[in-house]
């Protein structure tokens, strides 16, 4: 489904990813981890095409599509999802106008009918209640005043509404307590699919107890530098990233 | 001095020409009042940039150096071009003027309840004069009261101008809690004068007597897209007690200029909200003055101005707290594209007397384009302690970070633009109390936002 090619990456005249080659196929969840200021984040952007993150060399197969040729809203229509570290407050937009125009936007893309406002309502209503959300969501400004653990929440939401094909879930565990992790992680665990792939990015192991990789990779210096099965995250988390460091 | 003073003189010139065919021409405090303001309007001068309450507009880029004074023509319009500018649902009181003029085959009064006047300006000279002499009279010799002791005429000048050419317009009297069930709408259009683009003055009074309650809604327009000038004054009296919602629509052709007037006198416990959206018009300024005179008045003033291309859109309020206990609330909120330009002087003075007021002020711009500009100019004179006063001013583009955001939902450009745009003046839209009016200004912002380019 996904195939990144030997992809380099220069942020702000500074080389961060050097290199990166990673494939996954449908249905399998991938991890990448890695020290901070590795390149994850920066490799999130530029699958998902936030501007100033270009592939400077390299290229992006999704689906046989040259991936890096799409504008954000292309990717997103053909089924990419990236569930943001830091998501964005956006006042004046209640959380249901957001979901519903994305949804339909989605849909219009792949030819089919937009929702009417009770299927959505409908629709959303389930959701809602699978992540243990409070209806209020809907009428609440988007991530306007909510707390670290509803943002996340807000972000699973939405990939649970758009049912991406290929999700990359970004820190989503950061600022998390283990009670919102658990939901959260329920979440992600119930869109696990044959048709899906996942690739979850996380420094700690924490969230990968909840939510179990087919395969762990480590993201170091803008490359991956080692690739296993779900046993390799056990191991960097007793021994840290050290190994993986020239500075160190 | 030079061209502005010329200009002054054909206007001068045109008023000997017509003073004696000017509606109320026997009337003499009309015909002492009309020649003390053209007296006055040539002693000013247009309105430049040298003074502070024009400083953001320049009338010599719009008025023609030789106007041509609107008359009772027919002009060639038709309802079926009016129609788009309906309220809906009727009923409600639709007077139409074309050039100032009252156009009774256009307009749809409907039944008029027990103790309202509607009626024009001629009707109002020729049956209620009093009535005209008293309001007209207030504006005579008002001039810009500065803090620095220095009070200055000039400001006045287009409001002089209009007492001295007004031909026509609406008259809007109730009586004692009289109370309208539905908006009394106001279509002003100014179109050509022959083949010229016409000047047209229209002049609104309202007054609303002690428990009265009215929905005043003005609309602006032009015809296709003839070029015109309109220099429009609207006076608005709310009695103890009452309370007026006044909307007004600048909607005048892309070519056209508009200078708007509004003079709004608040008598004790009444209740103002007034709103105006301006998307119209190449160059425009509206003026807004509105006086707590009374203790205990609630007053709102809101405004959003949408402007693109080359337009130029100036907006100036001065709210002045009168006496104890008023409140007054303030939000205006610009989109600004292309290389427009869009205005805000907003002066708000608490007088000694008026003790605890609670003022608040805020103007907000959004600009879409590197070319486009906003001023925003925020002034609090309080001249006593025991208030609360307050006021902001922001402008600021839409934030990278959420268009991406957006767009990585699979919300295309435009659409994400346009949802911020929404999110950003939208609301003060949707919060409009009388739901006929609320629809008008949806489906006018609605049609603006697909027009973007």
């Amino acid at each position: 489904m996904l195939e990144i090619r030997d992809l380099h990456t220069v942020v702000d005249g500074k080389p961060i990813l050097r290199g990166v080659d990673l494939e996954i196929v449908a249905g399998e969840v991938h991890a990448v981890m890695g020290p901070n200021g590795s390149g994850k984040s920066t490799l999130a952007y530029v699958l998902s095409g936030r501007e100033g993150y270009h592939a400077d060399s390299g290229e992006v197969l999704y689906d046989g599509q040259m991936l890096l040729e799409l504008t954000p809203e292309e990717r997103a229509r053909a089924g990419l999802f990236l569930a943001f570290q830091y998501p964005v407050e956006i006042p004046g937009v209640p959380n249901a106008t957001f979901l519903r125009t994305a949804v339909n936007a989605v849909r219009l893309a792949r030819g089919e009918e937009e929702l009417s406002a009770m299927a959505f309502l409908k629709e959303a209503r389930a959701k809602l209640k699978q992540l243990q959300m409070d209806e209020s969501f809907l009428n609440r400004q988007v991530n306007v005043g909510f707390s670290g653990g509803e943002k996340k929440r807000n972000e699973i939401l939405q990939m649970a509404m758009l049912e991406p094909r290929l999700a990359v879930l970004d820190e989503t565990d950061s600022g998390l307590d283990i009670d919102a992790l658990k939901i959260v992680a329920d979440g992600i665990n119930r869109l696990r699919s044959a048709g899906r792939a996942m690739l979850v990015i996380t420094h700690y192991q924490r969230l990968l107890d909840y939510i179990v990789p087919d395969k762990v990779h480590v993201l170091a210096e803008g490359r991956i530098v080692r690739s296993g099965g779900k046993e390799l995250a056990v191991e960097l988390e007793k021994k840290g990233y050290a190994e993986f460091s020239s500075a160190a | 001095m030079g061209a502005s003073k010329h200009t002054s003189d054909v206007y001068v010139d045109r008023f000997d020409e017509i003073r004696d065919r000017l509606p109320g021409a026997g009337l003499p405090w009309l015909k002492n009042l009309r020649s003390g303001a053209i007296e006055r309007f040539a002693d000013c001068g247009l309105p430049n940039s040298r003074v502070e309450e024009w400083k953001y507009t320049n009338l010599s880029r719009i008025l023609d150096p030789q106007p041509v004074l609107a008359g009772p023509s027919i002009n060639g319009v038709h309802r079926a071009s009016l129609k788009q500018y309906y309220l809906d649902p009727t009923p409600c009181h639709r007077m139409v003027f074309v050039n100032s003029y009252y156009r009774p085959d256009l307009s749809d009064t409907g039944v008029l309840p027990a103790g309202l006047t509607l009626c024009s300006l001629e009707t109002a000279l020729a049956d209620r004069p009093e009535l005209l002499e008293a309001h007209w009279g207030i504006l005579h010799d008002l001039s810009e009261d500065r803090l620095s002791g220095k009070n200055d005429l000039k400001p006045h000048a287009m409001i002089a101008l209009n007492t001295a050419f007004a031909a026509g317009g609406a008259v809007i009297h109730l009586d004692h809690n009289v109370s309208l069930d539905g908006p009394i709408h106001l279509i002003y259009l100014t179109t050509l004068e022959g083949e010229r683009p016409a000047m047209s003055h229209p002049r609104t009074l309202v007054v609303a007597e002690a428990g009265a309650h009215a929905t005043i809604f003005e609309t602006f327009i032009g015809n296709g897209g003839d070029a015109h000038c309109c220099n429009a004054l609207t006076q608005v009296a709310v009695g103890p007690g009452a309370r007026v919602c006044h909307y007004k629509h600048q909607g005048e052709a892309p070519n056209g200029a508009h200078i708007g007037s509004s003079h709004i006198c608040l008598a004790k416990n009444s209740t103002y909200n007034g709103f105006v959206l301006s998307d119209g018009a190449l160059v425009s300024r509206n003026e807004i003055r509105v006086r707590l005179e009374g203790e205990n008045v609630d007053c709102s003033l809101d405004g959003i101005y949408l402007a693109r291309g080359n337009q130029h859109m100036d907006n100036w309020t001065r709210i002045d707290h009168m006496a104890p206990l008023g409140k007054s609330r303030e939000v205006y909120k610009g989109v600004i594209d292309g290389a427009a330009h869009g205005s805000f002087q907003g002066k708000i003075r608490v007088w000694p007397e008026a003790i605890q007021s609670d003022a608040r002020q805020l103007n907000k711009n959004l600009l879409l384009s590197d070319r486009a500009e906003a001023s925003s100019k925020p002034e609090l004179e309080i001249l006593t302690d025991d208030v609360q006063c307050a006021h902001g001013s922001t402008v600021g583009d839409l934030d990278g970070e959420t268009l991406f955001y957006l767009r990585s939902r699979g919300v295309g450009e435009t659409a994400a633009r346009n949802l911020l745009i929404d999110a950003f003046v939208g609301e003060v839209i949707d919060n409009l109390a009388d739901v006929p009016v609320r629809k008008y200004f949806r489906n006018l912002f609605n049609h603006w936002l697909s027009e973007a380019t």
